[in-house]
This record gives structure tokens, C-alpha cells and sequence, in this order.
């Protein structure tokens, strides 16, 4: 596929040879993404050193390119804006503040990776290495504006998902739940290129904000098609009602960490491409793109907490919750305004922490037990204070009970929602997030109501707590991490919700998106 | 704290909420945040697990909270005054419209004293706690905290957090101490308050949202809002529902037998004392404060569902064979008397109202504290497998006849005084026909001739009649100790002390019921149509009895006028 990339930008280049010297490629707008290429590199070259080696170095190398791509990103931040390659990618607010997040939930993945890599026997480099190339497809994919860069960065983080989704291959379920990634997976890609294909077909350009334009003078019904393909694509990213099917299996057969990126980092660049291709390209079609986003955004709050409640595994269940928090996020992207866009930002922001949290807690339960049942966690308090407090926190978070910074993510959210006269979502998404209390609740019940004889077997025979082995400290990190920011940032949550805000107001695709809103609300 | 008043004459019913006086001192976010902080130090008291430290600690915080709420009424707080008081205002999320906007009136002061009086007590009463001593002192302390904040907190949606806040303490409470169906009520109740909670939130935001601009969900901003008709009557149907489920009305109290038959006593105190009045204050905050036009409407509404309770509840009284389940239909029975006294339009029946809050959080915690004591030692909650105890438990059968004396209203007790400022407020206001109130009056008086009829019986197949052999070899009927005495006793003074002088309470809020009935009653006269010809009468005449006014408001309003 990269070749198609470069031969598109070629005939581009071509097509207009005086722009050329205008446009500058800019390549310093990716440095961070150079930071995790490098990390990535270094990852496979350390790996070919052995697997002692590996187990030693991989670890520092991957923080370091995380780390730097973090510290690369917070310098862009309010940076002047250059459209760099030929207009094929843009650093602005936008995209920083979903690669930012996009880094952060690979940085935790990893911190919870090892010990469980370490423990079902799989070799630590590859796995490092695959997650990187999975997370530079989806940082370059917060920042694409042209349908060659959206498709390439897609492909690159798809790609990437379905070989971690398949990383256990001696387990069954794995293989199966990567079979099940790849196939649906294939096919929404096919989707996006055949609704990338007709939009080039109608507009003559690849820039998603020429489309934009012309799609604005002239909007015709073939517009309206390719729409509903890319939709689709935006739709299976964020893994929306119906296309929803793939996230239980997948969720609940692929190594638990990979979970844990998928449902944050995949699904953060899920949401800042939906923002892209949605606000920025099909500005003409607001009125349609929201209505659907509405029905969609209904359908996975509804179905996505009601199905979790019948749910006994708790990745499967995680998985559904997961597409019930989704349908709360398409609240902020349906209103379309300051504070809906905002809204967005933040709660995803505060989805990273509180579900890495939970996830950091589940892979210490299964670590030590080997289960993901929900009912072998009855009676953990005795047994182990730190997971049932953690995993506590983190759920009512989720559910968003006061004071942990999901309410007031989700009160954001609601907020502008009304602000935005979105009743109906509001009042499914209030109605649908009791339903969600009831399930997360029933987890904490399991857990700390228990009495010690109630205890499940797996509890009985639960081992001593032990912080020494290899990969446990890091974890730990995490997991703490995770939780105190769930617990604390909530009631000083005033820093996040500047720097949502602020991510809006440095983003000028949607300051146009927002004017042109109020405009229309007007006149 | 004159100097600090602001506003013009009590005149027209907006302006009626809009003198202010700031604080002093930060009293009320102290005594929130003092018991919560507290709460969070609890995993790090030295403790073998008995629970023996962990309980001086937290009754060393829940007596500190106390005072400082004591001092903040003695050194912060004027009685006279009808606004808001002690308020504090600190911006939290700008972008939410969010303030941390605390202050009290005389709506919330008298609950915030009775809110820390009650868990110091249940914090006493949860002495023999021993099974997961810390994370059940943490939880009590942690909701001490929150219910003040419940009903100190000046914000709707700061309230929204308050009232959530709450949630799963009692949620824990319930459903790890609880008796043995104690998960299936915990859930219950969980999925009632949430799910009727989720009105306040749409009520809030459609109220800050009204009239675009900023959003603001201060009351002081709500409450100088104009909302339409309409509006008002939806949100207010929409917090009646919220607010019902917690106070109970009858059709939505179904969670209360159960949560409240299976809490353990502390737990019990604090549901039946302070949990059921979150109910009545928000409805008279909200519904009558925010939404007087629409209170105009609803307020025959509120007295049929008001008698509906008293006679629904203390008929479903009688065949409880529940000891817990007889009291918890009681409490609702009680409660019915609020909503009359919200629903009557004069101040003297709104002040009853108040002070059967008061003295129903005093009378449910005593009654309750018994029941879980007299369970400690009888095992059992079965009238039927009781009686004939009172031979061994002589000092428990005084106690638990005080208290139910005082449950029955009789003359001398706070409930007595209560009951007969509503009947009184309610039957000589002219805003309703004769007729109705002849009605209403007569069935109200029906379930006050219930309600001792089947308290009496109780105490009479508890402690009277054959003695229970096998209860009596198998357990061991010790009298009450020194600790219980204390706790009844600490409970009985303030209800006998009501009883005997009831302006030691009425007086710190008498100024702002009678602001709050102001404004309703001339939100009743802009109101063209009332709701129902039989039941309203049309001339609005002034109440022919009323509270004496305030030698001090006068001349503070003449102060006023003089500027």
C-alpha cells in the first residue's frame, strides 16, 4: 500500500509543481512518531541479541521512545501551524492531544505487559516491537488530513492489531479472535477505500480539506454513499453498534494487554479520525453524518450496557462496556461544539486512565490466578486489598459515581450535550449509565460484600503477594498510577478540563466546524 | 453580621432569597471536609483488626464534625435571617459552571445539626462493630461528610454530586453488615436512588440551561430565574419522582422495608435520621423554593400523597410481624405529615413540616438503635417468636416505651408538637376549600389514631404476654447497658426539650419558612387558574394563625428601609 501513498503524492506533485516550493515537508511535525520508530527499531535489533538481552533492554528502550514522544509532543503544543508532507499530515491541537493519549495508553499497556508476556512464555521483543509499529499507525492516524495518509496509517495500525490480537498462537482463542480481527477488519478497510475511491472520484483531490470544499459547492448523492463507507470504517474503529460484532470475541481471546490498547489507544485514533474525516470533509453533510451518529451513538450506549450486564468474563464484559463508553464519547463528536468537542477530549482522556486502570487489575488477577471469571473474584478483599481497591475505583469511574474523574467526564459530556439541545442522547446516556452502575456494581459486590466462606476456589487458593518477580514492579507502577489518577484527578480535574478546552481552541478544523454551527443555529 | 446584607425590603418573592451572608469563617466546608478527611485517615489507625482503636477514632471525628457544626450555628448563624448564611463560594470548574458554592438558611441549618448529632450517635452505636471495623468506619464517616454536604451545598449540580456521593456507602453498608437478604435490598436500593437520581441531573441542567447564556445551577441564580408554567410543572414532576423515592411517598417506597429491614442498627440510625430527610429538604429547597408556581399547581398533589402515606403505611404497619419492617412502614407513615405541611401554604404548617424532619430523625434513630439492640440480644426480629421479655429487660422496656410514646405523638414530645402544627397550619390556611380540609384533616387524624394503636400492640407482644421459653434458654436476655441508656437518653432530651418549648428549634428557622411561604403564596396569586376549583379556594386570605414574627427581623427590615 505505501507505494500507492508515494505515486498519489507524486501525481499531486505533478499536478501542481509551483505549490511544491510553497510547502515545505516539515517532517519535524513528526518527531514524535520518529521517537517511537526509533524505539521500534532498536526493540528488533536488541531482540536479535537473544531473549536475556531482550528481557534486559527492551524495557528501558521502549520508555525512552515513549517518553520522548511524549515530551516531543507536549513542545508542539499551541506550535505555530505547518501543514507538513504536501498537506498529508497536521500537528495541531487536535491531534497532539489524541497522540498524546495514544502514546500514554502504549506506554501503560507495556508497564503491564511484561509480567504477562513473561508468564505465558512469549517473546518480549516482537511483542514490544509489534505494539510500537501499532501505535505509530495510530499517532500518524490522529494527525492525517489527506485519504492516502488516513488509509496507510489505518492499514499500519490495523495491521499491527490483528498480529497482537493473534499473539498467544498456542492458545486457541487467540488465533481466533486475530481470524475474526483480520476478516471484519479486511473487509471495513475494502469499505474505506472504495468510499476513499469515490470521494477522489468526485472531487479530484485526496486532501481532506479539498473534498471538504468541494464537496461543499457541490454535494451530490454519491457523496451521501461514500459517507455511509467511511462512516462504516469510522464506525468498526470505535467499534460502534452494529458494527460492533468483532469486540467481544476479540476483547475476550487476545492477550490482555493487547485489550487494553485496543479499547483506548485504537480507539482514541478511532475517534480523532471520526473527527477528521467527519468535521473536516464532510462539512456539507452535517445534518446526515450527526443523524446517523445519533442512532449510532443510541444503539451502543443501549446495547453495549445492556448486553454487559449478562456477561460472566470480565474481559467480554469490559469489551461491552467499552462500546457503551464509545456511545457516550459520539455524544460530544454528534453536538459539534466548543464544549462538545472538548467534551470528547476529556473523557477520553479520563476513559485512558480509569480503563487502563481496571485492565492493570485484571491482568494482576489473572497473573495470579490465571482466571478472567467474574465470579472467582467473590471474596478478594481478605485476600488481596490492593486489586479490590484498585479495580473498585477504576469500575466506579466507569460507571461514573462521584467523585472520580469519569463523573465528571461524563457529566462534561452531558453537559454539553444539553447545551447542544441533544436530549435524546442525554437522556439514554443518563438512563443507559445507571444500567452501567448496576453491572460495574456487581463486580465491587463480588468482591468486597463476599464474606471469606463465600470466597470462589480460585480466591481460596490465592497466592502470597509477591512485588519481586520480574515485570511485577513496573505493573505496579501502573496500576497505581492509573488508580490515583482516576481517584484524584476527578476532584482536580480543573488542569484537564483547561487542557481539553485549549486542545479545541488550537485546532482550527473545528473552530471552523463550531463557527459555521452557530452560524447555521442563527440563521 | 448585619453589615454584610445587601439587599432591598422583603418585598416581592425573588428578592426574598437574595440577602447574603458570607462566612466568617469556612464553617461548613470544614465540617464537610473535616469528617471525609477523616474518613481517608482510617486505614492508617494501628488496629488488630477488633476494631477497638478504629472506633474511639471515629468517634473522636464524628464529635469533632459535631461541634464545628454546633460552633458554626453559635458563631456564624443568625436565626433571623432568612437568606442564605455562612455562605462560601470557591469556582471548581469554570467550564461546568461548577462552584463550590456552600451556605445554609433556615431550611438546611436545623438538618446539618441533625445530620452530625445522628452520626455521632450511630458512631456510639456501632460499638459491637467488629466484622470489617475500618471499612465500616470509613464509610459512616465518609457519608457524615456527604450529607452535610447534601444539605449545605448552594449548587444544583454540586447537589447532584452530593446526593450520588452518598450512593454507595449506604450501598456497602447495606449490603456487608445487612441481615440475610441484605444483597437483595442493597441492590434494590441502589438501582432506586440511581435511577431516580438521574432526574435531578436532567432537572439541573434544564434549569442552569433555561434562557441560554452561561449556564449558572446556583440556587440564588435558579431561584431569580423566570421559567415558564410549563416548565416549572414538568421539572417539577421530574424532582417529585427523585425526591419521592428517597422520603418515601407511597408508591415509590418499595426499597424501604427492605433496605431499612436489613440494615444493621447504626446503619439504620442514619437511613431512618438523616437519609429520609435528604427527601423533604430537597423538596422544599427545590420544589417549593425554586418552583413556586408550579408548587401552586402540585401542592393538593402532595397532601392527597401525604395522607395516602400516613394511612397506607400505618395500615401496612399493622401486619408486619417484622419488628424492623412494622418501624420502617412507621417512618413512612411520619413522613406523610412532611408533605402535607410542604403542600398546606401557611407557614405554621411548613414549619411543622420542618420540625417533623427534626423531630422524626430523633424519634426513627431512637426507635431504630432499640430494635437493633433488642435484635442483639433476642436473635430474632419475629413478634412472633418474642414476649414476655420485658421481665428480663426491665430498663429496655422503659426505653422502648419512651420511645414509642414519643413515636405516637404524645403530648410533651417533639412529635406531638409537630404533628399539631401541620394539622393546625394545614386546617385554618384559607388556600384550600373548607371541604378539602375537613377531608384531608379527617383521614390524617385517622392514621394518628393508627399509629399507637399498632405501636402499642408492639410493645405489648415484645415485652408482655407469656414468656417465650425457647427464646428465653436460648439466648442470653441481658438489660441494657450503660452505652445504650446514653445514646436514648441523648436522643430523648432534644425530643422531650422539643416537646416542652418548641421555639428552641422553630426559631433558627421560622425567618426563612416564612420567606419560602411568601413566595409561594404569591406565586399562587399570579397564578390565574389554580389546579382545582373543588379543592382551592380562589381568594387568597392570610393564614388566621401564624408564627409571631421576629422582634429582630422587624427592626432589621426597618434597618433596611432606614437605608
Amino acid at each position: 500500500m505505501p507505494e500507492m501513498g508515494v505515486f498519489l503524492l507524486a501525481t499531486q506533485a505533478m499536478a501542481a509543481p509551483g505549490e511544491l516550493l510553497n510547502l515545505a515537508l516539515n517532517a519535524g511535525a513528526i518527531a514524535p512518531e520518529g521517537a517511537v520508530l526509533v524505539a521500534m527499531l532498536a526493540t528488533l535489533l536488541v531482540d536479535l541479541a537473544g531473549e536475556q538481552a531482550a528481557a534486559r533492554w527492551v524495557p528501558p528502550i521502549c520508555y525512552a521512545g515513549l517518553g520522548t514522544a511524549l515530551v516531543l509532543l507536549a513542545q508542539q503544543w499551541n506550535a505555530p501551524l505547518e501543514p507538513s508532507f504536501l498537506g498529508a499530515f497536521l500537528a495541531d491541537n487536535l491531534a497532539i492531544a489524541f497522540r498524546a493519549v495514544v502514546a500514554l495508553s502504549t506506554l501503560l499497556s507495556l508497564l503491564i505487559s511484561w509480567r504477562y508476556a513473561e508468564q505465558s512464555g512469549a517473546p518480549i521483543g516482537e511483542y514490544a516491537a509489534i505494539l510500537l509499529a501499532a501505535t505509530l499507525g495510530a499517532m500518524l492516524l490522529c494527525g492525517s488530513t489527506d485519504l492516502v495518509s488516513v488509509f496507510v496509517s489505518l492499514e499500519t495500525l490495523s495491521v499491527a492489531s490483528y498480529l497482537l490480537a493473534g499473539y498467544m498462537k498456542r492458545d486457541a482463542r487467540s488465533s481466533e479472535a486475530a481470524l475474526k480481527y483480520l476478516l471484519v477488519g479486511s473487509a471495513a478497510a475494502a469499505v474505506f477505500l472504495y468510499g476513499a475511491s469515490l470521494l477522489y472520484g468526485l472531487s479530484g483531490t485526496t486532501s481532506l480539506q479539498a473534498i471538504g470544499i468541494a464537496l461543499l459547492t457541490s454535494p451530490t448523492p454519491l457523496a451521501a454513499l461514500s459517507l455511509v463507507f467511511v462512516l462504516a470504517t469510522v464506525a468498526f474503529k470505535i467499534a460502534a453498534v452494529p458494527f460492533h460484532q468483532w469486540t467481544p470475541d476479540v476483547y475476550e481471546g487476545s492477550p490482555t494487554p493487547v485489550v487494553a490498547f485496543l479499547s483506548v489507544g485504537s480507539k482514541a485514533a478511532g475517534f480523532a479520525l471520526a473527527l477528521r474525516l467527519l468535521v473536516g470533509c464532510f462539512g456539507a453533510f452535517d445534518t446526515q453524518w450527526k443523524l446517523l451518529f445519533t442512532v449510532l451513538a443510541v444503539l451502543s450506549m443501549t446495547l453495549g450496557n445492556v448486553v454487559a450486564l449478562a456477561q460472566t468474563s470480565m474481559k467480554r464484559m469490559l469489551a461491552y462496556s467499552s462500546i457503551g463508553q464509545a456511545g457516550f464519547v459520539m455524544i460530544g463528536l454528534v453536538c459539534g461544539t466548543e464544549d462538545g468537542f472538548a467534551a470528547m477530549v476529556l473523557y477520553m482522556a479520563a476513559y485512558l486512565f480509569m480503563n487502563l486502570g481496571a485492565f492493570a487489575c485484571i491482568i494482576l488477577f489473572s497473573i495470579r490466578t490465571g482466571s478472567d471469571r467474574i465470579s472467582d473474584y467473590a471474596g478478594l478483599y481478605q485476600k488481596d486489598p490492593l486489586i479490590t481497591l484498585g479495580l473498585s475505583l477504576c469500575l466506579l469511574s466507569l460507571g461514573g459515581i462521584p467523585p472520580m474523574l469519569g463523573f465528571f467526564g461524563k457529566i462534561y459530556l452531558f453537559f454539553a450535550g444539553w447545551a447542544d439541545h441533544q436530549y435524546l442522547l442525554v437522556v439514554v446516556g443518563l438512563v443507559t449509565s445507571v444500567v452501567s452502575i448496576y453491572y460495574y456494581i456487581s463486580v465491587i459486590k463480588m468482591m468486597v460484600v463476599k464474606e471469606p466462606k463465600e470466597a470462589s476456589d480460585v480466591v481460596k487458593s490465592y497466592p502470597s503477594i509477591q512485588w519481586s518477580t520480574i515485570g511485577m514492579p513496573p505493573l505496579r507502577i501502573a496500576l497505581v498510577g492509573c488508580v490515583v489518577v482516576t481517584a484524584v484527578g476527578g476532584i482536580l480535574s480543573n488542569p484537564l478540563f483547561q487542557w481539553a478546552n485549549s486542545a479545541v481552541a488550537g485546532t482550527p478544523l473545528l473552530q471552523e466546524a463550531i463557527a459555521l454551527g452557530s452560524q447555521r443555529s442563527i440563521g | 453580621m448585619l453589615e454584610f446584607a445587601i439587599s432591598a425590603p422583603l418585598e416581592t418573592g425573588a428578592e426574598l432569597l437574595s440577602d447574603e451572608v458570607s462566612a466568617n469563617f469556612p464553617w461548613l466546608s470544614l465540617s464537610i471536609l473535616f469528617p471525609i478527611v477523616g474518613a481517608f485517615l482510617v486505614p492508617f489507625i494501628p488496629d488488630e483488626g477488633e476494631g477497638k482503636q478504629v472506633r474511639w477514632f471515629a468517634l473522636g471525628i464524628a464529635l469533632v464534625t459535631f461541634l464545628i457544626t454546633v460552633a458554626a450555628y453559635l458563631y456564624g448563624y443568625d436565626p433571623s435571617l432568612s437568606g442564605l448564611q455562612l455562605s462560601e463560594r470557591v469556582s471548581w470548574l469554570p467550564d461546568l459552571g461548577l462552584t463550590w458554592a456552600v451556605g445554609a438558611d433556615g431550611i438546611s441549618m436545623p438538618l446539618i445539626l441533625l445530620t452530625s448529632f445522628i452520626t455521632a450517635l450511630a458512631v456510639l452505636a456501632a460499638w459491637p462493630v467488629t466484622f470489617k471495623p475500618k471499612l465500616f468506619f470509613f464509610l459512616i464517616l465518609a457519608m457524615d461528610g456527604g450529607q452535610i454536604a447534601v444539605f449545605a451545598v448552594q449548587d444544583m449540580l454540586l447537589f447532584f454530586l452530593a446526593w450520588e456521593l452518598e450512593l454507595l456507602p449506604v450501598y456497602l453498608l447495606l449490603a456487608i453488615w445487612g441481615g440475610k437478604k441484605r444483597q437483595y435490598a442493597a441492590t434494590k436500593f441502589i438501582i432506586y436512588t440511581a435511577g431516580s437520581s438521574l432526574f435531578i441531573l436532567l432537572v439541573a441542567l434544564a434549569m442552569g440551561f433555561f434562557g441560554g447564556g452561561t449556564p449558572n445551577f446556583e440556587y440564588t441564580n435558579l431561584a431569580q430565574q423566570s421559567f415558564g408554567t410549563g416548565f416549572q410543572l414538568l421539572c417539577y414532576a421530574g424532582l417529585l419522582i427523585a425526591f419521592g423515592v428517597k422520603l418515601p411517598i407511597v408508591p415509590l417506597h418499595t426499597w424501604l422495608p427492605d433496605a431499612h429491614g436489613e440494615a444493621t442498627a447504626p446503619v439504620h440510625m442514619l437511613l431512618a435520621g438523616i437519609l429520609l430527610k435528604m427527601g423533604g429538604y430537597a423538596l422544599m429547597r427545590f420544589n417549593a423554593q425554586l418552583l413556586p408556581e408550579a408548587h401552586a399547581q402540585f401542592a393538593p398533589l402532595l397532601i392527597v400523597l401525604g395522607v395516602v402515606n400516613i394511612i397506607y403505611a400505618a395500615l401496612t404497619s399493622f401486619a408486619q410481624r417484622n419488628l424492623k419492617r412494622k418501624i420502617a412502614y412507621s417512618s413512612i407513615s411520619h413522613m406523610g405529615f412532611v408533605l402535607i405541611g410542604i403542600g398546606s401554604f401557611s407557614a405554621l404548617g411548613t414549619s411543622g413540616a420542618m420540625l417533623q424532619m427534626i423531630s422524626h430523625g430523633l424519634i426513627g434513630a431512637s426507635l431504630f438503635f432499640l430494635v437493633g439492640a433488642t435484635y442483639d440480644r433476642t436473635h430474632t426480629l419475629q413478634l412472633d417468636e418474642m414476649g414476655g421479655v420485658g421481665q428480663k429487660m426491665r430498663i429496655m422496656f422503659a426505653l422502648w416505651t419512651v420511645c414509642a410514646l414519643a413515636s405516637l405523638a404524645l403530648p410533651g414530645m417533639s412529635g406531638f408538637v409537630s404533628e399539631l402544627m401541620v394539622f393546625v397550619g394545614f386546617a385554618t390556611d384559607e388556600a384550600y376549600t373548607l371541604t378539602f380540609r375537613i377531608v384531608i384533616a379527617g383521614l390524617a387524624a385517622i392514621g394518628v389514631i393508627l399509629t399507637p394503636i399498632y405501636l402499642l400492640s408492639m410493645l405489648r407482644e415484645i415485652f408482655f404476654g407469656k414468656e417465650n421459653d425457647q427464646l428465653v434458654s436460648h439466648t442470653n436476655l441481658v438489660d441494657a447497658e450503660p452505652r445504650e441508656v446514653y445514646i436514648i437518653s441523648c436522643l430523648l432530651v432534644p425530643i422531650i426539650g422539643i416537646g416542652l418549648y418548641p421555639r428552641l428549634v422553630t426559631d433558627s428557622y421560622t425567618a426563612s419558612i416564612q420567606a419560602l411561604v411568601k413566595r409561594d403564596e404569591l406565586a399562587m396569586q399570579r397564578i390565574k387558574k389554580p389546579s382545582a376549583l373543588m379543592i382551592r379556594n380562589t381568594t387568597m386570605t392570610p393564614a388566621v394563625i401564624s408564627s409571631p414574627r421576629l422582634p429582630i427581623s422587624q427592626t432589621r427590615s426597618e434597618q433596611l428601609t432606614r437605608k
